[in-house]
């Protein structure tokens, strides 16, 4: 019983490896652009010292264009191209400050509640990692599950239920 | 001591006697009991609609969701007559159905021998008279009630179909009271509802006492299934059914033959377990 | 030998008259079940002053909703006796009742109230029950729902569950507001709703302690999930978790000493199990997947939970004893939140078929799957503490309402309509009195 959690430890690593290998080999172009962002981010990074008030401005303006919801597809927790390039410019933003964010997971009304709650977890969790490997560092980072129970459009329907499977970045 | 010489072998006499009487008498009915339930299997009418009924359950699983729909918004002023739902299914599994009257004629000329015999002295009608236009005539029975009129139609007109399935064995005798007891069967089948703490095998066996004129005039519980909800249940679809009029179609022997007492059993096969 | 052939005598005899008695046997196999029609007369009052409300309505509505009687309406009635001398089973008999019901309601000192009834067997011409219950004038209608309970098991075979309760949340949107979730306690035909919490934040999964006596819930009142418990009749509370991550799920175990809840406090949700008397956990589940919605099987031997593993969310055991998991559903992609009848043979669940969410039940022993509802988004199933009827959430012109189901799939009914969004409904145990 006492090896048990090492080697249920150890199988879960290896499991979660083989799924970063799997998503990662999967979504090419996902994984493009995160390179692209991380380029842009390290970019951003080296000129950090001569980074003006004005140039900030601008990154700021940028996240608020993206807006502070990232949308998902059905029963999923992976980014979509849309979801990443508005993550990127909140990282570029993030990158600059020292502000703490929250990040709230959502999923529509289909399924049971409590798991649910749990896949709002995952797509929370999802951000915060991508946002992490970015060099976001994850204490400044609070997730949380809402689960099915706030919804942004009531009603039933595809049309409804695709702005409610969302993240949304908050200030902490 | 000399009587007690001859009194010994006495003794034993005395004893083997009755012994002997007792084993005899025990033999005799042990072979009268079997011998009397072997005749009373042949006797035993099985019309057995179950497997259809619990086929077109068990399939049709959307079916369930969609029947209740109806009832979803007004459970209390439930139509008596869900009839529809075992009838469907009937008329499929019997394709033979407008066959029984034609070929009747035909099969049976070639068996004119064991037909005749048939008939017992007691009743010197012979037999395939009544028995065919029976069915037939049937229809028009003096109404009791509207629904048991309905059910008496729909049991009547599965008579003439499963006539030739139902008694290979025994003839044109056995095919009459067939169809009266399908007929019986049906009605009590439609007046049961079995509680929800019934399940699939138990068994409740009544006594049910007809008159000619077809009316239950008495149900005796002659083998509890241990539940007293099951064995109510069962009691009460004989009291609700009530009459089954058509059986004054009868020849009086016949009826006093086979439908003064009634031995039904109850035995659930189509309950979810 | 004259006492031999008398015997022989007796016996063909009595092999005559054998074979003249048993002459067909007619075998049922199957039966209409259609629902036993039942007349339940108005109550006679036999106390001084204005009557209590109408309770034979109370049991006449249980009695419907069951689908298991059909209750005659009082205009049917031709006569309305309350006492044994004033029965003519003809008049009965006539408007086709099965059954009749007659009670007198008295109170035999101030604040308390009494019900004498007696169940008749209309067919067989007999009373088949007499009984009486009595309790504070507050609470006559639970007094009528134990009536309805001692008529249905009589007729039924098993007991009733009207004398339980219901706990559900409502969500109410207040535009331009805060919206806010109320947690609701309520009689098993939705009558009395008392508002036990209400905040402007989600709650979720009440569930009930197997004694009847407290509830445990999952509330966002601090801003994170957090599982508490609360005594029903004292109001009082304890935050049970307050963990990193997801606190939810809670279920408590059939002896009332643990509960198993989900926390995702180590990274992902898993179910735990914890001592409520030492508040210590243990970790049951480990798996990177979603492991959720933990519910116990009666014996308290192994948990049942909703666990995506296999790549699509699926009802798996987890055995106490031995720690080893077994999935158990395999028909369709999505089957979650699974409740136990009181039996152990009967599992419901979520299922999705087409598109659509329903809820079904498994059959443990035949493994044989039915769907039991038709509408789309059918969510939150609870079994009656008597396995005869599903509660569950469903919506209904784009709002959330309780319906429940027979276990059979034949009889359904809606609980009436409150305001703002019902669901997650949790039938009670049987309650002690």
């Amino acid at each position: 019983m006492k090896h048990l959690p090492l080697a249920s430890k150890a199988i879960a690593l290896l499991f979660s490896a083989a799924l970063l290998v799997a998503c990662s080999g999967s979504d090419t172009k996902e994984q493009d652009e995160a390179a692209a962002a991380a380029a842009a981010a390290a970019a951003a990074k080296s000129a950090q010292g001569a980074a003006t008030s004005a140039e900030m401005a601008r990154l700021e303006e940028a996240a608020m264009a993206v807006g502070n919801v990232f949308y998902f597809e059905f029963d999923s927790s992976n980014l979509t191209p849309e979801a990443i390039n508005a993550v990127n410019a909140h990282i570029a933003v993030l990158q600059r400050n020292n502000e703490n964010v929250r990040l709230e997971g959502h999923t529509d009304e289909r399924g049971t509640r409590e798991y649910n709650m749990a896949l709002g977890e995952r797509r929370a969790n999802s951000v915060r990692d991508y946002m992490v490997a970015n060099g976001i560092s994850s204490f400044r980072i609070e997730t949380i599950s809402y689960g099915e129970e706030s919804p942004v459009a009531y009603g039933t329907g595809e049309a409804n239920w695709a702005q409610n499977r969302r993240v949304e970045l908050k200030p902490q | 001591m000399n009587t007690s010489i001859y009194a010994k072998p006495v003794m034993p006499r005395i004893i083997v006697r009755p012994a002997l009487a007792t084993l005899l008498l025990h033999a005799l009915l042990i072979y009268v009991l079997t011998a009397n339930w072997a005749s009373m299997d042949r006797e035993r009418i099985k019309v057995k609609p179950a497997p259809q009924v619990i086929n077109a359950r068990l399939v049709a699983a959307s079916e369930l969701q969609s029947k209740p729909k109806p009832k979803q918004e007004a459970p209390k002023p439930k139509p008596e007559p869900p009839k529809p739902k075992p009838e469907p299914p009937k008329p499929k599994p019997e394709p033979p159905k407008p066959k029984p009257e034609p070929p009747k004629p035909k099969p049976e000329p070639p068996k004119p021998k064991p037909e005749p015999p048939k008939p017992k002295a007691e009743t010197p009608k012979p037999k395939p008279a009544p028995a065919k236009p029976a069915p037939e005539p049937a229809k028009p029975t003096p109404s009791q009630q509207s629904k048991n009129d309905a059910l008496a139609r729909i049991a009547q007109e599965e008579l003439a179909s499963s006539q030739p399935q139902q008694a290979p064995a025994s003839a044109a005798k056995g095919e009459l009271s067939a169809s009266f007891v399908a007929l019986i069967q049906r009605t009590i089948v439609n007046y049961w509802s079995r509680p929800p703490s019934a399940r699939n095998g138990m068994e409740c066996k009544l006594m049910v006492q007809l008159v000619p004129t077809g009316e239950v005039v008495g149900v005796t519980v002659i083998k509890s299934s241990g539940n007293a909800a099951f064995d109510s249940s069962a009691v009460n679809a004989v009291r609700k059914a009530g009459a089954f009029p058509e059986l004054q179609q009868l020849p009086s022997a016949e009826f006093e033959k086979n439908f003064r007492r009634l031995e039904v059993i109850f035995r659930p096969e189509d309950l979810r377990y | 030998m004259k006492q031999l052939l008398t015997v022989l005598l007796s016996v063909m005899l009595v092999m005559a008259a054998m074979s003249a008695r048993a002459q067909l046997t007619i075998e049922i196999s199957e039966g209409a079940d259609n629902p036993t029609s039942i007349a339940v007369v108005p109550f006679a009052w036999q106390g001084s002053g204005a009557p209590p409300e109408d309770l034979a309505a109370v049991i006449d509505g249980d009695l419907a909703r069951s689908g298991l009687f059909a209750p005659i309406a009082r205009t049917d009635m031709l006569g309305r006796p309350s006492t044994e001398a004033e029965v003519f089973y003809r008049d009965w008999r006539a408007i086709n009742a099965e059954y009749l019901v007659l009670g007198r309601v008295s109170a035999p000192e101030d604040g308390l109230l009494r019900i004498d009834y007696e169940l008749y067997d209309v067919l067989r011409q007999s009373k088949s029950l007499t009984g009486y219950e009595s309790g504070p004038t507050s609470d006559a209608r639970m007094l009528a729902h134990r009536v309805a309970d001692a008529i249905y098991e009589k007729i039924t075979g098993i007991p009733g569950a009207f004398a339980t309760k219901l706990l559900y949340i409502t969500a109410t949107r207040v535009p331009g507001g805060k919206d806010y979730s109320r947690l609701t306690m309520s009689d098993s035909d939705g009558a009395r709703p008392i508002v036990l919490l209400e905040t402007h934040e989600p709650l979720l999964t009440p569930t009930w302690a197997p004694n009847g006596k407290e509830i445990a819930y999952v509330s966002f009142e601090t801003g994170r999930p957090a599982i508490y418990r609360q005594e029903l009749a004292t109001g009082r509370r304890q935050q049970l978790t307050n963990f990193q991550g997801l606190n939810g799920a809670p279920a408590w175990s059939p002896d009332g000493r643990s509960m198993a809840m989900v926390l995702s406090k180590d990274g992902n949700p898993d179910i735990y199990l914890m001592d409520l008397a030492t508040k210590q956990l243990t970790q049951l589940t480990k798996h990177y997947a979603i492991d959720t919605e933990p519910t116990w099987m009666p014996d308290g031997q192994s948990i049942l939970f909703t666990s995506d593993r296999g790549g699509k969310p699926q009802i798996y055991s987890y055995d106490l004893r031995t720690g080893k998991t077994e999935r158990i559903t395999y028909e369709g992609t999505y089957n979650a939140r699974a409740r136990v009848s009181q039996d152990g043979r009967s599992v419901v669940m979520v299922h999705q078929q087409e598109g659509r969410f329903h809820i079904a039940v498994l059959d443990l022993v035949t493994k044989r799957m039915q769907i039991l509802t038709s509408t789309e988004l059918d969510e939150s199933p609870s079994i009656a503490p008597n396995g005869s009827m599903v509660l569950y959430a469903t919506k209904s012109a784009d709002r959330g309402i309780l319906a429940a189901v027979a276990v059979d799939g034949e009889a359904k009914f809606r609980l009436p309509a409150r305001e703002g969004d019902v669901r997650e409904p949790a039938w009670s145990p049987y309650l002690s009195r």
